[in-house]
């Protein structure tokens, strides 16, 4: 029933939510594509840290602590001489280039400071993105390569996959010793737009705009007989009434 | 010919001069006042903040040797942990400071526990409390967070500005070698192996705070004009009294005399308050004038005093939408829809898979459905618009929301430098739909629909129970899994582990709640509306059939394990005891047959729960903690005593987890605030008081059953931080909102009719 009264106001002031519906759809159209974001490719790949003799068939000692060293091999990326050379060999600019390493391990809760520096941080800013994450005790490495293009993504994938490999050999301290870095290939590749496409934007925006709209319609008018209310009040008050008017030329 | 200025309307003079008031108070909340020259200087509200890491590595490499332990590992992490939290003391912080170019004294520094252990280890306790507090009010601040896997400090660091910020996260490794370098001098060991330090890339800064000044000026603005606008409104109202005394026969405006306060009052209790709102209800000020009264759409004060026929007309064709569910009215089913979510649903767990700026969870789906609905139903108008009724339980909610609100703005600077600002903000509009869904259901349910939606929330209660109990027996949550079966992948429903023990080895058993705390809550809120309903019948069916609800209910609230789930209904019980002495001891043979019920409903509970009350195993972390709290925030109460620290902003996870809704209060909204707390509960049974003792057949049993929830939200407040868990605050308000719509005397021969049977 409330549906109906609702409905009733709207159709008695047709006219006023014709204009809004095309005003919400002239905006919805023209703003929709301007503030959509633009598509991006992601490329993830797996790397396994791992042994000359591989740790996976061979049981024998040592390479205990190489989930330890995969995390660590994992954040020396984040050093601007590893980005810049992973940048140089995807041939962009190292500024176009974020790098950030996130952990699986749970972590105690972050002070406010750290979160809000976490989140800043994390906001999508530059163009291409390299995600690492770690795993606890586990020697796998996953990147995840963020670029405008697949070809891009998978470059700087493959790039930043070297560049791992690279910086492992120049810390051995002997050849025998090294660990080295096995791709486990190319686990997920997609183009995506981070939020609503263009359309559904559009849509939505006309939508919610002229929702807002008829809502004004609604609740405008009755906002504005209370303010005219109480003026009509205070009229009454200072314009005196015909009875008043009467009653005092018949005492004058 | 005279030229006339028009004069504004009173109400337009009020609103422009609020909204002056309020312009003027943000703008002063934003800047400071600069005499000589006179002008106005921005506050430096700007918190920026930087990020890198450190990681260390001994002069040999490890990271890429496979001969490497877990043993150098350790060992590596542990003098890592060591020197992070040296790198925080003042010695090594005097060359980080230094190397920054920022004066030590106005550097805070902390070097946070990462460790592993229980949190209640790492939780301040009053001295290391009152220290962070004074340190929270430094410029600049550089905290350390050891990885709690590898080798490496996490530092991260606030300033006034992003250049200030990156500068002091930058200097906090060269900073470190320094002390080493030092430290090594002084002891004789130069040259000896150190460990590396090396800093992981150039600290990335940003600003922090974007727009907080934006924040602080509209929080202030609206504040102060909801405020001013308040303070008119009331100022008028006592005006209206005043000029209102007996004998005062002033003549009107409109040249009629103004009735005395005596007839006022007569008139008053004839037709009571709930007609008003129908008078001022936008169809009626539509409606066509009497004859003789002109320019204007206001009614005339006689027409107050007697119903017109108009009146009457809009009464009898809003009777005729009937009542629900025999209804067409879309609000009672979107109340009814919500109270479904409420009691049923998981909805603080399911949230809108969609990058949005703010968590949508699934009440908030709904809720604002609701809401919005009313609004437009209150300003189109009409016979069937919800009617708002204002009461003393609404004033006393509105005086928290006011009081939660003002705690904001007091202390709006100094949340907004410890980034806690959002946080509040965030927490008042939770708060405000909490209390949006007290007016809704107060406004949209009518007298005669009270029983009916009573009846429709004991089934949902007991449908709440059953599936408690069989959490406990089955060890499967049906509230949270149908929620992810039923719901469109767009959602997202967390999950609810059900053989999960807690840290003292009790099953974590918690229905459609989100802990075991705030599902005991909820089924102690929903018992008194089946041991009033036990009360009331007359019939042995009907008697029987209450007492069964009643037994689900106290078998599920035992079924979670909780000591709290003997106190919670034990307060609810009592309450309806101290209104109802004679009825209850009268049932108190069927109450043993409830007892004899529990352990067959939920077997082995009943027992935990009286083994857990026993003298030998009360001192557990869960008891100890609880008492521990009392020592640990007073320096945060005695340092914001009045106003708190700001509604919203002790998160639980940052400082301390506080086991007691009335001490979060009193830390985060002050004295002024703790007290609103009350008076808002307080105020349900105050009102609930009067029909109650009149033993009213349509008002009564609502009144006892909201007085009675009122009490057992008390108690569960002195148990658990009951605001954080929104389905109990929902359930209150919801009843509390019943019991207002019942004391709407229209209709009140149905009503009889209605609840006799």
């Amino acid at each position: 029933m409330e549906l109906v009264t609702i409905l009733r106001v709207l159709a008695r002031r047709w006219a006023v939510v014709a204009i809004g519906a095309a005003l919400a759809v002239v905006t919805g159209v023209t703003l929709a594509p301007a503030v959509a974001s633009k598509p991006a490719a992601r490329v993830q790949i797996k790397v396994l840290v791992d042994t000359r003799a591989s740790r996976v068939v061979n049981l024998g000692d040592g390479a205990e602590a190489i989930g330890t060293q995969a995390a660590l091999l994992a954040q020396a990326m984040l050093d601007d001489s590893q980005r810049s050379a992973i940048a140089r060999g995807a041939g962009i600019r190292p500024s176009d280039l974020g790098v950030s390493v996130a952990s699986a391990v749970p972590r105690p809760p972050a002070s406010p400071l750290k979160k809000r520096t976490e989140e800043v941080a994390a906001a999508p800013a530059h163009p291409f993105r390299l995600d690492l994450l770690i795993q606890p005790d586990v020697p796998i490495v996953t990147l995840t390569a963020t670029a405008p293009s697949p070809s891009l993504a998978q470059r700087l994938a493959a790039v930043a996959t070297g560049a791992l490999e690279a910086f492992a050999a120049s810390q051995a301290p002997t050849t025998a010793r090294r660990l080295i870095v096995r791709p486990l290939g190319a686990v997920g590749s997609e183009v995506q737009r981070p939020g609503a496409s263009p359309r559904l934007l559009a849509v939505g925006t006309v939508v919610l705009l002229f929702v807002l709209w008829c809502c004004a319609v609604i609740v405008v008018p009755p906002i504005v007989r209370l303010m005219r209310g109480g003026g009509g009040e205070e009229r009454r008050r200072a314009t005196p009434t015909a009875t008043s008017r009467a009653s005092s030329s018949s005492a004058g | 010919m005279k030229l006339t200025i028009p004069t504004p309307a009173p109400r337009v003079r009020v609103l422009v001069m609020s909204v002056t008031a309020a312009t003027l108070a943000a703008i002063a909340s934003v800047n400071s006042i600069v005499l000589v020259p006179p002008g106005l200087e921005p506050r430096p509200l700007q918190v920026a903040g930087a990020h890198t890491r450190i990681t260390l590595e001994l002069p040999r490499p490890l990271v890429s040797d496979q001969l490497a332990t877990n043993g150098d590992y350790r060992t590596l992490h542990d003098r890592t942990v060591l020197l992070g939290t040296l790198l925080t003391s003042p010695p090594a912080m005097r060359h980080v400071a230094r190397r920054a170019g920022i004066a030590e004294g106005r550097i805070a520094a902390v070097t946070r526990v990462t460790a592993d252990v229980p949190a209640a280890i790492t939780e301040p306790d009053s001295e290391r409390r009152a220290n962070e507090i004074r340190e929270a009010k430094k410029l600049y601040r550089l905290e350390v967070d050891p990885d709690p896997q590898t080798p490496t400090l996490q530092i991260t660091t606030q300033a006034p500005t992003v250049d200030e910020a990156t500068r002091l996260a930058d200097a906090a490794a060269p900073g470190l070698r320094d002390f080493n370098a030092e430290l090594a001098r002084r002891e004789g060991a130069v040259g000896a192996p150190a460990l590396r330090i090396q800093q992981l890339g150039d600290a990335r800064g940003a600003v922090l705070n974007g727009g907080a000044s934006a924040v602080i000026a509209a929080l202030t603005f609206v504040f102060v004009l909801l405020f001013s606008l308040a303070a008119a409104a009331l100022a008028a109202r006592l005006r209206a009294r005043v000029g209102a005394r007996p004998g005062d026969e002033r003549l009107h405006p409109a040249g009629e005399r103004r009735p005395g306060a005596a007839a006022r009052k007569r008139a008053r209790a004839g037709r009571a308050f709930h007609e008003l709102p129908l008078l001022l209800s936008p169809a009626l000020l539509r409606s066509p004038l009497p004859a003789g009264v002109g320019g204007g759409a206001i009614v005339p004060p006689r027409d107050v005093l007697e119903p017109r026929d108009s009146e009457r007309a809009l009464l009898s064709e809003r009777l005729r939408g009937g009542d629900w569910p025999r209804t067409t009215r879309v609000l009672p089913w979107l109340v009814a829809v919500m109270l479904a979510v409420i009691w049923l649903v998981p909805f603080n767990v399911i949230t809108l898979a969609v990058p949005l700026p703010i968590d949508v969870t699934f009440d908030r789906l709904v809720l604002p459905l609701l809401v919005g609905i009313w609004l437009l139903a209150l300003a189109a108008g009409g016979p069937h618009a919800p009617r708002l009724r204002p009461t003393p339980v609404h004033l006393a909610i509105a005086g928290v929301v006011a009081v939660a609100c003002l705690s904001l703005v007091v202390n709006a600077r100094d949340l907004n430098h410890t980034l806690e600002l959002m946080l509040g903000v965030k927490k008042l509009a939770l708060l405000v739909s909490y209390l949006s869904m007290f007016v809704v259901v107060a406004s949209v349910v009518r007298a005669s629909e009270v029983p009916a939606f009573l009846r429709y929330i004991l089934v949902l209660t007991v449908i709440c129970a059953l599936g408690t109990i069989w959490e406990y027996r089955f060890h499967y949550n049906i509230f949270y899994a149908w929620s992810d079966q039923l719901l469109p992948a767009i959602f997202d429903v967390g999950s609810a582990e059900s053989s999960a023990t807690d840290d003292m080895g009790r099953r974590v058993v918690r229905g459609p709640a989100q802990i075991p705390l705030e599902a005991v809550a909820m089924l102690a809120m929903g018992l008194p509306i089946a041991i009033v309903g036990l009360i009331r019948s007359v019939e042995l069916k009907h008697r029987l059939l209450y007492g069964l609800a009643a037994a689900l209910l106290l078998a599920a609230t035992m079924s979670t394990y909780r000591k709290s789930a003997f106190i919670a209904p034990a307060s609810v019980v009592l309450a309806l005891a101290y209104f109802r002495r004679r009825e209850l001891m009268r049932l108190a043979p069927l109450g043993l047959v409830i007892i004899v019920m529990i352990p067959v409903l939920s077997p082995g509970a009943f027992g935990s729960i009286v083994s857990q009350l026993s003298g030998d195993r009360l001192n557990v972390p869960t008891v100890s903690d609880r008492s521990s709290d009392y020592d640990a925030v007073r320096p945060d109460v005695w340092s914001h005593l009045m106003f708190g620290r700001g509604y919203g902003s002790y998160e639980h996870t940052t400082y301390r987890l506080l086991d007691q809704e009335l001490l979060r209060q009193l830390i985060e909204v002050g004295v002024l605030g703790l007290a609103a707390y009350l008076v808002m509960v307080g105020s349900v049974i105050a009102v609930a008081r009067r029909p109650i003792r009149l033993r009213r057949p349509e008002d009564s049993p609502v009144a006892l059953i909201a007085a009675a929830g009122a009490v057992g939200f008390v108690v569960v407040s002195l148990l658990f931080d009951v605001m954080s868990f929104p389905h109990a605050p929902y359930i209150f308000l919801s009843m509390a909102a019943l019991m207002v719509a019942a004391m709407a005397p229209q209709g009140r021969a149905d009503e009889e009719a209605r609840w006799s049977s």
